[in-house]
């Protein structure tokens, strides 16, 4: 100790990465690796066919759980310049990004450059609708965020007049829920495909590949909100569809390319 | 590109948050109101003080603010003034909004108020809702209720541009700087779809909706015009601005336009309403300089400003306002029934959408100049009647009293008494009413008395908005001046952004300067058509000399009477359609009864059809063998049958097209013939009278085939010398001529009847009436001969027989082919009348063919074969043959060629007993018969003891052994104690009941226990610790039940699938569990409880019926308490209709659904139609996923709660899934047929492989389906091969339309055809009931019609388990088998047989019940009985069922046999009975085994199966 106390770093702000997502994609790797693992024990063409299969199976598991936790359905973002904060009248030039997600959205606000009036600016912050966003926004108005995180945050409350948080609130929850109802149906594909018939591994797979397609739909449902504007500075921004909507819809594609396959196969024998 | 330096001071904050250095909440939205003195609630901490501790509202209001309207103010001010101060009041406060939970302060009408309740009806309530609060106080009393501001309290432009950063977003156009105008360039948008403004209805007009409402930035903006109009001057001016900023600084981006021009209207509004308007309002009081910012000031409104003080302003409204243009010209006023005013009403202008006066951007100008002309009412206590009678109120009740509401308000808000009031601002405290005004004590002394009356003199009691009310005068009095000045003060010195704060950055000294100078008039001239000299400088008075006087103090008389209130129910108009739908509700059950009736229907409708089709598909088979080809009409209910008929050699034959003979007429013995035939419709029918049997009726394809048949059958005849007299008549006629084989039928049984009648002396009447025949009829009766194949009818055997044969010849005496009357008379008389002698020599000389006196070899040993050929083939015939051979040495004939007649007598007379009652079963004649033979004959083994000492009783065979054993075993059962005492009798009972049905009870228990717990869980929840979402208090039945019932229900659908996961249950009825769970009753506690949960929906969808109205009657407010996160409170009251919650809601329209499903699943559930119909309960039952998906579907809205029903879904749907996959994983493996039998009585036989692994015990049962009849419809058959056996096989009754299918396709034919027999499904094995023999010491089993099927598994097992000596505990087994006729089940024989062959142990004691030949003792039998005598010395098994078994006729007498069993094992205390087959059959058992287990002896434990 030397008399010196060390030095105990407060975390300012609230998100950094998913501690969920970590968790989830760590398990699934751990799960390749073992199933990887039995491979060498695979003879000769199948080996390959077998690790196509695995790496292929986990793929769309992991993208079933990760899509409901990742926060980049929809993203939108600028750059503008933006009054920072309250009791200043500095205008920073920012990134301002808009991650919704399907439990809430992340608001993140990064200087360009990070470090502007020797602070650094760079703020990564949760807001999730699942029981009262209202309440989460008196805290971050509490905790003195921002102000274009504030400025965001505040279009998915109830009392705005956007009334985002109607159309979002559901159609991120049903989303996740078709989504939870995909992942069921690609579980039980990959019991399917162990048994004598795979055809009904290849329904399955379609079913999959139709829940993941709803989820979609239903996400897809928040652009039917009349516009809300968001306006920084002298900019605005609109939301669209990104990573995470984009990467179900592959997922889609692939389960449903795979049960076509299967069922195709099925019938041709 | 512009730099960051473009906006260059801190733009403020829309809500108002961290402007106070000091606390940055302070002054924000949803900030607390901030209390000068100490609240005062009746409980110091929420509840208010009310009557009788006060004075009612109303009648206070009445007393004191009763009065002229038409009075100026004394110091002019103009109703510009008023209404901008009105304004600035929506600029720092809102606290309208009612708060959550609702809470209502009604204001009772003192009973005759001649506005409110001419008729004095005294039950008139003035709606009032409790305010907004802070949710965390109120709870204790060092935090009583504080109510809350949903604005800014700071002067910063919320009423402009919104109390947030998006509502000002709605409100921007996002160009130039402006704010988005509507139809015109200088009026706000009306849009009104955004959510924004307060929308309540109109109240003289019920308009509602967001249509025709401004947009601007005070929410309350459209609560009426002049309000309306204040807002859209600083929309204006906004825009007025921007306009100006741009054209001097084009190259300003939108956002920097509209900050400065924010920045400008906000400062300029600040100046005028502190500067120039206050000091106005407070008659010359102006607030101390400005001090500079100063940091710890909180700006918090006083609930006695917001609820008091500032709420003088309402004796200063007047009755209407002008309006006038440009040249002081004042319009006239278009009121809404046409008529016209000089002023627009106040009371009528209230939340206005058509605003018929105020249409354009110049009139509002006008209604601002008119304002600005016109001076306000006395600052008196009078109120005008527009706003103390005629109020607007919410539709319910549409008028209120504005003085009496905001007296409440003060009670809502907790406030002190005015002399509290007084003493808190240092003011003296009165002590008596006169004191507080004296002027007015002086001038009306009249109206402080009475005020002080109904405060009974006690002033300290007198409220402050009263009290504040009576000392003002020429404007708000010291009290209220104090009040108003400290919180402007407040809201300006701690105003970071304040104006005059030179150290916000915001402004230049100089602009500073220039901002002060700005007045209301400026900004006036700036945003209207208005110019300078229009308006007068100070528009808050009026000076004389100012432009444009108001031609006259308006007073209510003047102008359109005020409307009185009118109620609304908001369900008025929905009764009708709310009554229907309940009602279509409960016609859902009535529909799906009529689909299923339907069903059925067609179902029977189509198999009749395919039967048909069956027939006529044989017959197109083949061509026609020989002779013409015609179609045979029997009867108007038949269908045409093709066939050809030949005639040749006096024979007539009719084939049927597939080839076989199935008529044969023998036209010797006949003199003429006669021939009918049609001479009508195309001459094609043909009816040929057959004197002794039903007519031939053909119809041919044209006349000329019937013409050629003529010819054809006259040639014929005319060989035998014969003549055919043709008779021609219409069709219509022949067919009614024809004699019909049904009618015929009818006539030989009438025949019978009446032949048995003479014999058996039956009285006539019985026999069949002959009184209602036609005499042509009767004559025919009388005259009618039997067939051949009608006597073996008779006798119920096949007309081909040997024996049928014999005694046929014998009875034709004058051998015409036919017997007469006397002739069948002769032959019955013998066996029922005659003695034993005469009997055998009967049955010696129908076989005494030669009629020599002898019974040859031959003729002996044809005799036999006969009997041996009726009873079945048990026997081969080499078989058959060796057995003759034997019996005749065993009877010593094999060393006679002949035998007489006394040798076969002798050979019967062991039986003479039998003979004697021999008698020949005729049918039709076994009612009459049974009463009589039974009493000698009942057929059973538990004989009454002193039976054995006859003959063997009436066994038809005994084992030696058992012979030996029998005495003791049949003793005749004692005289048990009888209990006589009931109750005692009762408690036996029930003690039995609960120990046959323990693991029943006790699971019954636990699943109804956690359904109860769920349940009440749930309504102790909604009951009693839900009050603070308000919801009990709306519907507090309703919901209980709803939540209660739907908690219930979320607990038994998920676990209901439990109980269909056949897998799991076959797995776990082998382990321990089945100790404690009693899987077998599994489909039972199945049905149990989709009864409950279907019950329970229905309550929970009464509930929400109940749950429905309510919220379709109650005010919007309180609903948008109850689902904030569906129903936002905009004011506008009118809830949802009901059918919004039903069709537009999520759990509405899955809820509807869901009862729709449930009225099928139910339906076609029921125990009938699934009988009816397997296949529509399947296809309705497999709605099952539909009701799981929308039930999670129906909960996930969360309208009132978080959904739970998935969390209860998971656990036992991952079971079933599970379950469903186990049989997935075999289930479609195909599986080839190895052999496939027909046996007779329409069971096939099948055996296929047995898949790898497949492992089953005896008594289980699989499911397939057939590939060749549809892949995934699975019927369930018991396994009949035992566990030991190589392959599996299964015996398949043809009963219904899948069955029969079947059968048809494992014919030797498609064999042939495609060489393999079509393979199969399989699922299983499942367990039932009856694997538990095992457990048993001694098992009765007890299998009826194709209820056999387990047993012939177990059976099998068990004998082989006995004889590989494995060790288990039965030691006994009584099996019985229960058929209609023996040939009914042969099959079952084979295994019976098989059984006894391995059965060395004597373990199995099969019985034998009969019960299509029930009691009837014939000779045919008898003669079995003697033959089996002989026959069992040599083969050792019955001729009659090859078996070794004990056969009996009737059905069996369980009782008898149980109590029987006692006494043969007494040592036993269990005995286990399984029974299979028909309901009847094993109700009966069950019935029998519960009146045993009544007696306190063995047990006797039933399990049961239905097919
Ligand atoms: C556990 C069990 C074991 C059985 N074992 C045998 C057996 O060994 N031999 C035998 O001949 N019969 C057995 N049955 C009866 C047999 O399943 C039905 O007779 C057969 O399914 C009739 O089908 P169908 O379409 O030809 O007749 P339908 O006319 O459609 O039905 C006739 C009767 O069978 C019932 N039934 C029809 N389809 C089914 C089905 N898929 N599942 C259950 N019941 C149905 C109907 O309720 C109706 O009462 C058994 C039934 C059960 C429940
Ligand atoms: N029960 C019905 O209405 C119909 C049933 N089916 C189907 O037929 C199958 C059963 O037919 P099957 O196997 O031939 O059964 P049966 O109807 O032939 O009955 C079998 C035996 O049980 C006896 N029995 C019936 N009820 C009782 C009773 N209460 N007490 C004592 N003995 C009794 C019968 O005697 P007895 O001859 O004296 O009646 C018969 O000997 C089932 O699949 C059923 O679904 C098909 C059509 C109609
Ligand atoms: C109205 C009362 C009901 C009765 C009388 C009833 C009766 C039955 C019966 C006799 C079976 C057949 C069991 C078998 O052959 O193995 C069955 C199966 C089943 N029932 Fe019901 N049932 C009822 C209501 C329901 C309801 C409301 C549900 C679910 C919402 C349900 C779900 C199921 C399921 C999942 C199966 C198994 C189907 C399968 O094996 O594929 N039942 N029911
Ligand atoms: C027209 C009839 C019905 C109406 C109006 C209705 C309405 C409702 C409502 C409003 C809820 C509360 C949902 C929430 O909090 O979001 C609910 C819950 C529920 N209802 Fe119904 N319901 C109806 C019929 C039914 C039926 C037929 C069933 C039978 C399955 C059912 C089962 C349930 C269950 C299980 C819940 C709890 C859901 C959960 O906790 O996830 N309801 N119902
Ligand atoms: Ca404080
Ligand atoms: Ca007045
Ligand atoms: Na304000
Ligand atoms: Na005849």
């Amino acid at each position: 100790y030397d008399d010196i106390y060390p030095f105990y770093p407060s975390q300012r702000t609230s998100f950094i990465f998913s501690g969920r997502l970590l968790t989830i994609i760590l398990v699934f790797l751990v799960l390749t690796v073992s199933l990887l693992l039995i491979l060498p024990g695979i003879r000769g063409r199948t080996r390959l066919f077998w690790m196509f299969r695995i790496i292929t199976s986990l793929f769309i598991g992991v993208v079933l759980v990760v899509l409901n936790y990742t926060n980049s359905w929809a993203e939108a973002r600028m750059t503008t310049n933006a009054t920072y904060k309250s009791f200043s009248n500095a205008v920073i030039n920012a990134e301002v990004g808009l991650h919704v997600g399907l439990y809430g959205i992340n608001v993140t606000l990064r200087g360009t450059p990070m470090v502007q009036f020797n602070e650094t600016i760079n703020y990564n912050e949760m807001f999730s609708w699942h029981d009262t966003i209202e309440e989460e926004y008196k805290e971050a108005l509490e905790r003195g965020l921002p102000n274009p995180i504030l400025y965001i945050a505040e279009k998915f409350t109830l009392s705005s007049p956007c009334g985002l948080i109607f159309q979002y609130r559901y159609s991120g929850r049903f989303a996740s829920a078709t989504l939870w109802t995909a992942f069921c149906c690609w579980v039980l594909a990959n019991i399917l495909f162990s048994m004598p018939v795979i055809l009904y591994a290849g329904y399955m797979m379609m079913a999959t590949a139709a829940f993941i397609f709803f989820s979609m739909v239903s996400f897809s449902t928040i652009m039917n909100v009349p516009r809300c504007v968001f306006s920084i500075g002298t900019d605005s921004f609109v939301t669209e569809f990104s990573h995470s909507f984009w990467l179900a819809l592959a997922t889609g594609v692939l389960c449903a390319i795979i049960g076509i396959l299967v069922v195709a196969f099925n019938f041709l024998m | 590109q512009h730099s960051g330096s473009e906006i260059t001071w801190e733009v403020p904050r829309f809500d108002g948050w961290y402007n106070s250095l000091g606390n940055p909440r302070r002054g924000a939205v949803g900030s607390h109101l901030v209390r000068l003195i100490p609240a005062h609630y009746w409980d110091g901490v929420y509840q208010p003080v009310l009557e009788p501790l006060q004075p009612n509202p109303r009648r206070l209001s009445r007393l004191l603010t009763e009065g002229p309207s038409g009075l100026p103010s004394t110091r002019n001010q103009t109703v510009l003034s008023l209404f901008f101060g009105y304004h600035v009041a929506f600029e720092i406060f809102d606290s309208r909004t009612p708060g959550c939970p609702p809470e209502f302060m009604n204001i009772q009408v003192p009973e005759g108020d001649p506005i409110f309740d001419p008729t004095a009806t005294g039950k008139v309530l003035l709606p009032f809702q409790r305010g907004q609060r802070d949710k965390e106080s109120g709870q204790s009393p060092s935090n009583p209720r504080i109510q809350v501001n949903s604005v800014t309290a700071w002067i910063d432009g919320s009423s402009i541009y919104g109390p947030s950063s998006s509502w000002s977003d709605s409100l921007r156009s996002f160009s130039g700087g402006l704010l988005t105008s509507g139809s015109e360039w200088n009026m706000p948008s009306e849009e009104g779809a955004r959510n924004l403004m307060w929308s309540a209805p109109d109240p003289s007009t019920g308009d509602h909706g967001a249509q025709g409402l401004f947009e601007l930035g005070n929410a309350w903006a459209n609560e009426n015009v002049f309000t309306a109009a204040e807002g859209i001057i600083w929309f204006r001016y906004h825009n007025y601005v921007a306009v100006e900023l741009h054209k001097e600084h084009p190259e300003w981006s939108d956002e920097k336009l509209f900050q400065h021009a924010r920045k400008m209207v906000v400062a300029t509004f600040q100046s005028i309403a502190l500067y120039e308007w206050l000091p106005g309002f407070l008659r010359g009081n102006k607030l101390p300089p400005y001090p500079g910012y100063q940091k710890f000031v909180d700006p918090g409104i006083s609930p006695e400003f917001q609820a008091a003080a500032i709420r003088f302003g309402v004796t200063m409204a007047p009755p209407g306002v002008y309006m006038r243009n440009q040249t002081c010209h004042f319009r006239k006023i278009v009121n809404i029934d046409g008529s016209i005013s000089p002023a627009m009403r106040l009371c009528h202008s209230f939340w206005k959408r058509q605003r018929l006066n105020v249409k354009t951007g110049q009139d509002v100008d006008d209604l601002l100049m008119g304002m600005a002309s016109q001076v306000a009412e006395r600052e008196d206590s009078i109120v005008v009647e527009d706003l103390r009678d005629y109020m607007y109120g919410p539709l319910r009740f549409t008028r209120t009293d504005l003085v009496a509401v905001t007296i409440q308000r003060g009670r809502d808000f907790g406030l002190q008494s005015y002399n509290n009031m007084r003493k808190a601002l240092d003011l003296p405290p009165v002590s008596t009413f006169e004191e507080i005004n004296p002027d007015l004590s002086r001038t009306n002394p009249q109206l402080l008395r009475s005020v002080s009356e109904l405060h009974d003199g006690d002033v300290s009691r007198l409220e402050l908005f009263p009290g504040g009310l009576l000392e003002s005068t020429d404007g708000p009095g010291p009290v209220f001046s104090a009040i108003i000045l400290d919180q402007f003060e407040r809201i300006r010195n701690g105003d970071r952004f304040w104006f005059e704060n030179k150290q916000n950055g915001l402004f230049t000294d100089e602009e500073i300067q220039v901002i002060r100078s700005i007045t209301y008039h400026d900004v006036l001239i700036a945003v209207t058509s208005a110019e300078s000299a229009d308006v007068q400088k100070n528009v808050f008075f009026w000076r004389d000399g100012d432009p444009c006087p108001q031609p006259t103090q308006l007073n209510a008389s003047l102008l359109q009477p005020c409307t009185n209130a009118t109620k609304l129910n908001y369900f008025d108009g929905s009764r009708a359609g709310y009554s229907i739908f309940i009602i279509t509700l409960l016609l859902f059950p009535v529909l799906s009864y009529l689909v299923a009736c339907m069903v059925a229907f067609l179902r029977r409708h189509r198999y009749r059809k395919f039967q048909r089709r069956k027939v006529k598909a044989g017959d197109r088979a083949e061509e026609p063998a020989v002779g013409s080809t015609a179609y045979e009409w029997q009867g108007h209910k038949n269908q045409l049958q093709p066939v050809s008929v030949e005639v040749e050699k006096r024979r007539l034959q009719v084939f049927d097209r597939s080839g076989p003979s199935h008529r044969c007429l023998n036209l010797g013995y006949q003199d003429n013939i006669d021939v009918l035939l049609s001479n009508d419709r195309y001459h094609k029918a043909l009816l040929l009278k057959v004197p002794k049997e039903y007519d031939l009726v053909l119809f041919f394809d044209d006349v000329s085939k019937r013409t050629e048949f003529v010819r054809h059958l006259r040639l014929e005849v005319a060989d035998i010398g014969q003549e055919i007299r043709v008779k021609e008549m219409s069709e219509k006629e022949l067919l009614k001529e024809a004699l019909t084989k049904q009618e015929r039928a009818q006539i030989v049984e009438t025949f019978i009847r009446h032949a048995f009648s003479k014999v058996l002396e039956i009285e006539k009447c019985d026999a069949g009436d002959l009184s209602g025949v036609s005499r042509k009829r009767a004559r025919e009766v009388l005259q009618c001969e039997l067939t051949a194949s009608e006597f073996a009818d008779a006798l119920c055997l096949k007309p081909d027989s040997l024996f049928v044969d014999s005694m046929f010849t014998l009875a034709d005496k004058d051998g015409n082919g036919y017997l007469s009357f006397q002739e069948f008379l002769d032959v019955i008389v013998i066996f029922m009348k005659g003695s034993p002698e005469e009997k055998s020599k009967l049955m010696f000389s129908m076989n005494d063919i030669g009629g020599t006196g002898y019974l040859s070899k031959e003729e002996f040993a044809r005799m036999l074969r006969s009997f041996i050929e009726l009873s079945n083939s048990a026997l081969s015939k080499k078989q058959a043959e060796d057995g003759i051979k034997a019996m005749m040495q065993a009877a010593g004939f094999d060393n006679k060629e002949q035998i007489s007649w006394a040798d076969f007598h002798f050979l019967l007379k062991d039986h003479e007993k039998e003979l004697q009652f021999a008698q020949l079963n005729v049918k039709g004649v076994e009612k009459q018969e049974k009463k009589r033979l039974s009493q000698y004959q009942r057929v059973s083994f538990i004989c009454p003891a002193n039976s054995t000492n006859r003959t063997d009783g009436l066994e038809l065979r005994r084992r030696k052994k058992v012979s030996v054993k029998t005495p003791n075993v049949y003793v005749k059962p004692k005289r048990e104690q009888y209990i006589r005492n009931p109750i005692r009798q009762k408690v036996q009972q029930f003690k039995r009941f609960v120990e046959n049905y323990r693991r029943h009870i006790i699971s019954f228990i636990i699943v109804y226990g956690i359904t109860a717990g769920v349940t009440v869980e749930r309504c102790y929840y909604y009951a009693v610790q839900a009050g603070a979402t308000g919801m009990p208090e709306t519907s507090v039945v309703g919901i209980i039940v709803a939540r209660g019932s739907a908690a219930a229900i979320s607990f038994l659908f998920p676990y209901m699938l439990l109980t269909v996961c056949r897998n799991l249950i076959t797995l776990c009825r082998e382990t321990f569990l089945s100790r404690y769970v009693p899987f077998d009753a599994a489909i039972d506690f199945h049905r149990f409880m989709a009864m409950t949960a279907i019950i329970l929906s229905v309550a929970h969808s009464l509930g929400h019926v109940v749950n429905v109205f309510v919220f379709s009657i109650s005010d919007l407010s309180i609903l948008s308490c109850l689902f904030p996160k569906v129903l936002s409170n905009n004011g506008a009251e009118i809830p949802p209709k009901w059918y919004w919650w039903f069709f537009q809601t999520v759990p509405g329209v899955t809820g509807v659904l869901l009862l729709f499903t449930f009225a099928f699943m139910y339906v076609f559930a029921s125990r009938y139609f699934r009988r009816i119909s397997f296949r529509g309960f399947w296809i309705t039952h497999y709605l099952y996923v539909v009701v799981y998906i929308l039930t999670v579907i129906h909960g996930s809205f969360a309208l009132l709660q978080e959904p739970r029903f998935h969390i209860y879904l998971i656990p036992p749907a991952l079971l079933f899934l599970l379950d469903k996959l186990i049989s997935l994983s075999r289930k479609k493996v195909e599986i080839p047929v190895v052999r496939a039998e027909l046996l007779p009585s329409g069971v096939t036989h099948l055996e296929f492989k047995r898949p790898q692994g497949f492992v089953y015990r005896s008594g289980q049962w699989v499911r397939i389906a057939c590939l060749m009849l549809g892949t995934d419809e699975y019927h369930p058959f018991t396994l009949t091969s035992a566990p030991h056996e190589e392959t599996l096989s299964l015996h398949i009754r043809a009963v219904g339309p899948w069955t029969n299918r079947l059968r048809e396709l494992y014919t030797e034919e498609n064999y042939l055809e495609f060489g393999a027999y079509p393979k199969l499904y399989l699922d299983g094995p499942f367990g039932e009931g009856h694997q538990e023999w095992v457990d048993f010491e001694v098992s009765v089993l007890v299998g009826g019609g194709i209820g056999v099927t387990p047993f012939a598994s177990i059976l099998k097992d068990l004998v082989f388990k006995s004889s590989v000596k494995s060790k288990f505990l039965c030691k006994k087994v009584y099996f019985i088998w229960v058929t209609r006729t023996q040939r009914q089940f042969e099959w079952v024989s084979d295994i019976i047989r098989e059984v006894e062959e391995m059965d060395t142990e004597e373990l199995v004691s099969v019985h034998t019940y009969i019960t299509q030949v029930a009691e009837k003792f014939d000779l045919r039998t008898t003669m079995l009985y003697v033959c089996e005598r002989h026959f069992q010395k040599v083969w050792n098994r019955s001729l009659f069922t090859g078996l070794r078994s004990v056969t009996h006729f009737g059905r069996p007498p369980f009782v008898s046999f149980f109590s029987s069993l006692q006494e043969v094992h007494p040592e036993v205390g269990k005995i286990g009975v399984f029974s299979c087959g028909p309901p009847g059959l094993t109700k009966n058992v069950e019935k029998a085994c519960q009146q045993m287990n009544k007696r306190d002896q063995a047990h006797f434990i039933h399990h049961y199966e239905n097919f």
